[in-house]
């Protein structure tokens, strides 16, 4: 009858000795549903009905089993495990998607709950009397079967639990990242090795999009504190909050939102290290490239620059060199390829567009200069940064 | 406190049911499972049989005194 049944409707049957032994199982996965019948209470339940009736038998996380126990042979016999309903793998993945679980994990659990066989009670019942006909040779009414359930998850508490570990997760991770801002480090493994994914966490809320955007928002806040603890001028801090919450209100879609965290909390980081770089400079010349960082997004005229000091151009040219070591054109072209590299590995925009927005002017020069800075082409660094987050997630 | 090879796993949830506090396990691929959930009990499971989750995972309980619930299922390091 077991192979009948697991060829008819992949139904496993398990059977156990009287003194508790697992003697023998038809189904898939026989090691990790063993445990589950032990954890969900199902065997336990199943010994204390010796009534010479069969059960269907439902566990916390509704999975449900078949048990009838043979007087005769003094052995129990169960079949499943199987659902009642069709649960689909998204609805899996968004029970998992609160939870801090690798990508490997999340497959081991849906490869074990998505190989579970779904079918309607009526069948079940159907099952569980020719369980009983095949021990006892007797019919049984399936009107008579009825559901046990062996106790039940609490959703409430589930969720609890869930937002508890997130809120820990996520006050570990802003601690973190907002001490790398103020020290103007950043140690990408160290956020990886307690399991951030770069995401932001979402606590249940009914609209996605508003929450992830709040959340958002009160970390930039956060971030422009960290960043003017650490000495960055209140006209930069409050610039870059500002630009970022708007960018945050105009996101369309939730997976901008990881986007735009990527790329702001780069700036802000940028800032401080900057901002340690600068130490020992001159007043005039820490202004000069405070007025670079701030506007490296325009056409920067060098009449312009001069006007933010009041020294003619060839003072503060000469100036510039002799205190940073290098020419004034060359610290634009490194702000604005360090901002071509940000926005290659946290945005989705076309090259070209970047090129234009960073006044390269033409796509081959930003390509031949971009190359000569950074040893390869843009296309080959955004390809780059793809493979290595591919990596990391396998 | 590391977690030991090859363990029973029924034994080991039953052991975890009966601690006081939380208890949470920490893969070294940055899983973090709190045992007390009953989901993740059996996510655990599920994922107990992959090649990488048990080697290396750390278990820590909120409460120090559930470590000698679990002393049987985990050794220092």
């Amino acid at each position: 009858m077991a192979g009948q049944i697991h060829a008819a409707a992949d139904l496993g049957a398990w059977c156990y000795g009287a003194n508790g032994m697992f003697f023998h199982s038809t189904a898939d996965h026989q090691e990790q549903l063993r445990v589950f019948l032990q954890i969900g209470n199902v065997l336990q339940a199943a010994w204390q009905d010796r009534d010479q009736n069969p059960h269907i038998l439902e566990d916390p996380m509704e999975i449900h089993w078949i048990s009838e126990w043979c007087t005769d042979k003094g052995l129990l016999i169960l079949l499943g495990p199987f659902l009642l309903k069709n649960v689909t793998t998204e609805a899996l993945m968004n029970r998992l998607g609160r939870m801090s679980l690798s990508l490997q994990t999340k497959r081991q659990y849906l490869g074990v709950m998505e190989s579970i066989p779904v079918m309607s009670y009526e069948q079940a019942a159907q099952y569980a009397a020719l369980l009983h006909f095949t021990l006892y040779d007797d019919e049984y009414e399936r009107d008579r079967i009825l559901l046990e359930r062996t106790g039940t998850a609490d959703e409430e508490e589930e969720t609890q639990q869930t937002v508890k570990n997130d809120y820990a997760r996520m006050a570990e991770m802003e601690a973190v990242m907002l001490d790398d801002l103020k020290s103007g480090t950043f140690d990408t493994e160290e956020l990886r090795a307690k399991g951030y994914q770069g995401e932001l966490q979402h606590f249940g809320l009914s609209d996605d999009l508003r929450e992830a955007k709040d959340n958002l928002i009160i970390f930039c806040a956060l971030c422009a504190r960290a960043v003017l603890e650490a000495g960055v001028s209140l006209q930069t801090a409050k610039l870059l909050e500002n630009r970022y919450i708007c960018r945050i209100e105009r996101a369309e879609q939730t997976a901008d939102i990881g986007e735009i965290m990527r790329a702001m909390y780069g700036e802000f980081l940028d800032h401080v290290k900057v901002l340690q770089e600068d130490s020992g400079l001159s007043q005039e010349v820490r202004r000069v490239r405070e007025y670079i960082r701030h506007h490296y997004m325009e056409p920067l005229e060098l009449s312009q620059l001069t006007k933010q000091v009041g020294y003619s151009e060839y003072y503060l040219t000469r100036k510039f060199a002799r205190e940073t070591g290098e020419k004034l054109s060359d610290y634009i072209l490194e702000i604005r390829i360090s901002a071509a590299k940000r926005q290659l590995l946290t945005t989705q925009k076309d090259i070209q567009r970047i090129s234009e927005e960073l006044q390269f002017g033409s796509r081959s020069y930003f390509d031949r200069v971009f190359r000569n800075k950074v040893g390869m082409t843009p296309a080959q660094y955004r390809q780059r940064g793809i493979d290595r987050e591919t990596q990391a997630e396998h | 406190m590391k977690l030991k090879q090859n363990i029973d796993m029924a034994k080991f949830i039953a052991c975890v049911k009966k601690c006081r506090a939380d208890v949470y396990y920490h893969s070294t691929e940055g899983d973090s499972l709190n045992l007390k959930s009953t989901l993740s009990q059996y996510i655990f499971t599920a994922a107990a049989a992959g090649s990488n989750f048990l080697a290396g995972g750390r278990v820590d309980c909120e409460d120090e005194k559930d470590y000698a619930v679990l002393a049987d299922f985990v050794e220092e390091g």
